[in-house]
């Protein structure tokens, strides 16, 4: 009768084992990028890599900057032009979405996390304020004391102090392209949740017309300005902890 | 073959039903005439209650993309709770004003405020101040650092902040701002002197 007990409690525990294995496996292959999109994508071990993510996309437009231009298009615009800008200087990029796809702010999580970037870019447009907002986490900094597990909420901690380095050292190189730029702390997901030195960018028009945000030149112009700060701080960051590409 | 008496005995149950019925209909349509006609929504002015007293408002102004400190004399009461319903009306109302600088929808309206210990603030304000703000980053932390501040520089006693919509948690407040945690009021401050050092 004992042994029977032992042997139901045993094969209990060995099911939820299974079950947990299981769940481990399939919530990882879920995590992993669908669709990479980058220049440089196989074979060779790739040390850096800047991950962009036109922020919004699909069923959410964002802020509507005009009633015929949804953040969401801008956003994406921009993040083009910025991979395209990081891959002429020999900088990997990879856009976290290439089309007009919804993904949740913890979907957009898990993949910038199972990807281990060197950098995270978040790219948003507003009509409010002028030229480039960079933001950071608003999080108080800790040190990497978690171990294996980190708060989903307050990921973005560990890496703080690398993302406001780069941060600070991003914005001057901005303003030197004639571009007005502020440093900001905010609530914003999925930056708290991202493992890895983040930040995001709000892009607003200079002359105060939101059609300048649709403009070619303005966007190569931000894009350029981007580039360049990012190729001239990258040198700071660790090179990519994760796998081999 | 079925017995009589339970033919009888469905027979009433049904016309007991149908009974019912007609009167719930009856019940229903009596209520639907003699209910108000529903009260337009206004923006409610700050109670005139409790001695005038300065108290400081974090004003954003959009176009500066900044916060601004502004004094007013308002009744104020001594009650924490009130006090801070009537700080958070008194803001509101300006906001209201026909040249706003941070202008928000004249419906927009607080519900209640919740102090909670220790230190805990929770707003409840409805959707039509959150539909109808501005969505972008900037745009959202003006509102959030302007609420907060506001209501920490005249109440030092809260130290986080919860914001509600409608009784109901949401995710962000309108597509940015992250509003599923509270606030650490200490944070927020940090974010404050960024909008107000321009």
């Amino acid at each position: 009768m004992r042994l029977s007990k032992i042997q139901a409690l045993g094969s209990g525990c060995g099911c939820v084992a299974a079950i947990f294995l299981c769940s481990v496996l399939v919530a990882r292959q879920e995590a992993r990028p669908s669709s990479p999109t980058s220049g440089q994508q196989t074979g060779a071990r790739i040390e850096r890599l800047v991950l962009i993510d036109p922020a919004h996309g699909g069923s959410d437009t964002g802020a509507m900057l005009n009633p015929a231009i949804p953040e969401k298009d801008v956003n994406l615009a921009f993040a083009r032009r910025l991979r395209q800008e990081l891959s002429n200087h020999g900088l990997p990029a990879q856009l976290l979405r290439d089309e007009d796809t919804t993904l949740t702010a913890d979907q957009r999580a898990a993949r910038v996390n199972s990807e281990h970037p060197t950098l995270y870019i978040t790219i948003h447009s507003t009509s409010l304020g002028s030229g480039i907002t960079v933001i950071n986490a608003l999080l108080p900094a800790v040190a990497s004391t978690h171990g294996l597990f980190l708060p989903w909420q307050t990921a973005q901690s560990t890496w703080l102090a690398q993302s406001r380095l780069v941060s600070t050292l991003v914005t001057p190189t901005i303003e030197r392209w004639g571009l007005p730029a502020r440093l900001l702390l905010a609530p914003l997901r999925p930056l708290n949740n991202v493992t890895a030195p983040a930040f995001a960018i709000e892009i607003a028009p200079m002359n105060g017309d939101i059609l300048q945000l649709a403009s070619v030149e303005y966007q190569r112009l931000i894009s350029t300005a981007m580039a360049n700060a990012v190729v001239g701080t990258l040198g700071l960051l660790p090179a990519r902890p994760g796998p081999i590409s | 073959m079925i017995p009589r008496q339970y033919w009888i005995m469905t027979a009433l149950l049904f016309l007991l039903a149908l009974a019912m019925a007609i009167y719930v209909w009856q019940l229903r349509r009596r209520e639907v005439l003699n209910s108000p006609p529903p009260a337009t929504a206004q923006h409610v002015a700050p109670p005139a209650a409790g001695p005038l007293q300065q108290a400081t408002l974090w004003v954003a102004y959009d176009k500066e993309a900044a916060l601004h400190r502004e004094r007013i004399s308002i009744p104020l009461t001594s009650n924490q709770q009130q006090r801070a319903e009537e700080l958070l009306r008194a803001l509101m109302n300006r906001y209201a004003e026909k040249n706003s600088p941070h202008p928000i929808a004249a419906a927009s309206e607080l519900h209640d405020v919740y102090l909670v210990d220790p230190g805990l603030a929770v707003l409840d304000l409805n959707a039509t101040f959150v539909d109808s703000q501005t969505s972008g980053v900037l745009a959202e932390e003006l509102t959030l650092a302007s609420i907060m501040e506001t209501l920490t520089a005249n109440i030092p006693s809260i130290l986080r902040v919860k914001i509600l919509v409608d009784g109901h948690e949401r995710e962000t407040l309108a597509g940015h701002a992250d509003l599923s945690g509270a606030y650490d009021v200490a944070e927020v401050s940090e974010l404050a002197k960024q909008l107000t050092t321009r």
